[in-house]
């Protein structure tokens, strides 16, 4: 039986999820999987996502710690699996042919790092995806605003955020609340500086979706924390929007879930509450599409002026009615969700048979339903090939679905690994026979493909240039980023979880020993 | 477990199905105890993402409808994760926010599956 030696490009919570899954379906079986991030740190949106007053949710990440200790598993960070070399120098570039000789199996757990943009909002100082300020307050290594620069512009009163998703209200609720309160959270000291000075001019912020009520996506814990907030109180929602939305009166028929109606009770709630002597407010304003927005003169009030068309369902589809409104903003921040990145599967539609894995329409990789094999343009299976959490199945979910996505992966792994063990037996053909034949169907025409038998470097190695920077210190094994971490949280003022490090420093950390 | 027969008076049985209602284990609790421990001190597959912090859902189980009848309602935090929680159903609880009373014992603890896949589920752990 060809052993099973799993190449994993992404090292968030999927990746670590699939690991951790193998281990158990396989306690006793030599296999090996290597976990590459582009990243210096694993863990994925967990570090550089998850809202820092929500450390429980980063209590993950000791299941992560445990499957890592398993000497079959091992973490590679600082490896952008990439078919052009990345910008930035820090990370070992390597092309995906390049690390197929040295797998059997191949798992894409990459994510959906890139925030779609709303064609209408162009990118400019005063309009900005929300991952910008998530990138910032995680210190995300490639984030566009190293310390000290803040992404929130100087003197911001109001802030508009584009989207009805739980990260619409991580931002508006860390920026509602006192920095006096988030000081002792996973915040870096100067993200904490200068959210002082927003929390000084900000009053308002409005949190903006096309449909209703009954359609946000947000969850019911998090809409419990923007109606609890002590420093911020809500705009009541008008009575008749909300009636209309409860009765299906906005044109959709059928009952409320348990969620929406959750959901909605708590939004009726806030907007009963009173709190007279807060001064900042938000507000969740339904029916609402922007259009386009204006830079105002530096004179004006307000830095930005964006055009809101208001908007309506017709046969289950938002349409605009025409009728548009100005609202007076100094930041836009669009929060409209995420995609994949097709760029390591190549750039080149005409040259790379690997980027047609990549479902344009969907934004993710193309696969089949549940299970995660790679699927090509024309519904082939890409033998051994599997893409799993975000990368897989779109960016939507929290860990509990990426977590039962990754068990779904890792026993499809298994199982596609043990009926190729059972048919290499039975037919007594040789590993490499079995891999040309599924080969001929040309899928992997300008790849090395896939070892199908003893894999280059045996078991162990991962390919030479990966082994030369483990030695000269520039990827990062998953013992080097715990001694980061302990370092991170060592270094700490007083009570305070951790004071997270830039790559440079984790450097000198890791050379002293 | 070799506890002492004097204690025997106070432990609460417990039975573990997987989602297809096949009994995995009995186990012995007491009062106190959550079943999201217990599931992890007896070795069953029942994931505790957050770690009892009703932050994630991932211990989500199902009781029998009697014993779901004998506890206190669940509180909005834990309602709130349920809400993600796959497979939800009327006796649905976080098996962190359970504890053990005695007049749980017998209590039928089911598992949710493991993965959204029926067919792969099959795939148990090997020994080869
Ligand atoms: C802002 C935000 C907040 C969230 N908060 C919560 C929450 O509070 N609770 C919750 O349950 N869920 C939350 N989620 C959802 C949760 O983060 C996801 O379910 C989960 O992270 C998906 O895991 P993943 O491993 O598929 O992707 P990711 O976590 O994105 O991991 C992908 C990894 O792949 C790496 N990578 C990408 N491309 C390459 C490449 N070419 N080469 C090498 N490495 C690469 C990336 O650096 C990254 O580390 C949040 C999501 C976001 C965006
Ligand atoms: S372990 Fe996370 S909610 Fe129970």
């Amino acid at each position: 039986m060809p052993p099973l030696k799993l190449a994993v490009v992404g090292g968030g919570p999927s990746a670590f999820y699939v690991a951790s899954r193998l281990l158990h379906l396989l306690p006793h079986t030599d296999f090996r999987v290597h976990i590459y991030d582009r990243l210096w740190a694993p863990h994925g949106l967990v570090r550089y996502g998850v809202a820092p007053d929500h450390p429980e949710v980063k209590n993950c990440t000791h299941k992560f710690d445990v499957a890592a200790t398993d000497p079959r598993i091992r973490f590679f960070g600082n490896v952008d699996v990439a078919a052009s070399p990345a910008l930035d120098t820090t990370s070992l570039s390597l092309p995906l042919e390049t690390l197929l000789p040295y797998y059997t199996h191949l798992l894409f757990a990459t994510g959906g790092p890139m925030p779609r943009v709303h064609p209408r909002l162009e990118r400019s100082k005063y309009c900005i995806p929300a991952l910008d300020l998530v990138h910032w307050y995680t210190m995300h290594p490639r984030s566009k605003y190293p310390p000290p620069v803040s992404p929130i512009p100087e003197n911001t009163k109001h802030i508009t955020v584009i989207g009805h998703g739980n990260v619409s209200l991580d931002i508006a609720r860390l920026l509602l609340t006192s920095p006096k309160t988030l000081a002792p959270m996973d915040i870096p000291s100067h993200v904490i500086r200068s959210l002082e000075e927003t929390w000084r001019s900000l009053r308002h912020i409005s949190i903006v979706g096309r449909r209703g009520p009954r359609d946000v996506r947000f969850t019911a814990k998090e809409v419990r924390e923007m109606t609890s907030l002590t420093d911020a109180r809500m705009v009541p929602i008008p009575t008749d929007l909300m009636q209309a939305a409860e009765q299906g009166g906005d044109a959709e028929s059928g009952g409320l879930s348990r969620q929406q109606s959750r959901i909605m009770k708590l939004l009726k709630e806030g907007s009963k509450k009173v709190q007279p002597d807060v001064t900042k407010s938000f507000s969740v304003d339904f029916w609402r599409s922007p259009i386009g927005y204006n830079i105002t003169p530096p004179s004006a009030d307000r830095r930005v002026s964006l055009q809101l068309e208001g908007t309506k369902l017709e046969e289950g589809r938002v349409i605009g009615t025409g009728k548009v409104d100005e609202l007076k903003t100094d930041l836009i921040v669009t929060s409209l969700g995420y995609e994949s990145d097709p760029s390591l599967l190549g750039t080149d539609a005409s040259t790379s048979n690997t980027l047609q894995w990549f479902d344009e329409s969907e934004g993710h990789i193309r696969t089949a339903p549940g299970g995660g094999r790679v699927l090509s343009r024309e519904g082939h299976v890409i033998p051994n090939v599997y893409a799993s959490g975000w990368a897989g199945r779109g960016a939507r979910g929290v860990l509990a679905g990426t977590l039962l996505d990754a068990n779904d992966v890792a026993a499809t792994i298994v199982q596609d690994w043990q009926d190729q063990g059972n048919r290499t037996a039975s037919d007594s053909i040789k590993g490499d026979e079995v891999g040309s034949t599924t080969l001929a169907n040309g899928t992997f025409t300008t790849l090395a493909p896939l070892a199908t038998s003893t894999p280059a470097g045996g078991l162990d190695a991962p390919p030479p240039a990966v082994q030369t920077s483990v030695q000269d210190g520039r990827i990062v094994t998953y013992e080097a980023w715990q001694r980061a971490e302990e370092a991170e949280r060592k270094r700490a003022a007083e009570g305070k979880e951790r004071e997270r490090m830039r790559w440079e420093e984790v450097q000198e950390l890791l050379k002293k020993d | 477990m070799g506890r002492e027969d004097s204690t025997r008076l106070s432990l609460i049985k417990i039975h573990f199905q997987d989602a297809k209602g096949t009994p995995i284990k009995t186990i012995e609790g007491r009062e106190g105890d959550n079943i999201l421990d217990l599931a992890h001190e007896y070795d069953i597959d029942l994931e505790g993402a957050c770690e009892g912090s009703v932050a994630c859902s991932t211990c989500h189980v199902i009781l029998d409808p009697a014993s779901y009848d004998k506890l206190p309602e669940p509180e909005d935090d834990e309602n709130d994760m349920l809400d993600m929680a796959f497979g939800l159903t009327d006796t649905s609880r976080l098996g962190c926010q359970v504890k053990l009373t005695p007049d749980l014992n017998g209590a039928v603890v089911k598992l949710p599956s493991a993965t959204r896949n029926m067919f792969v589920d099959g795939v148990k752990p090997t020994k080869h």
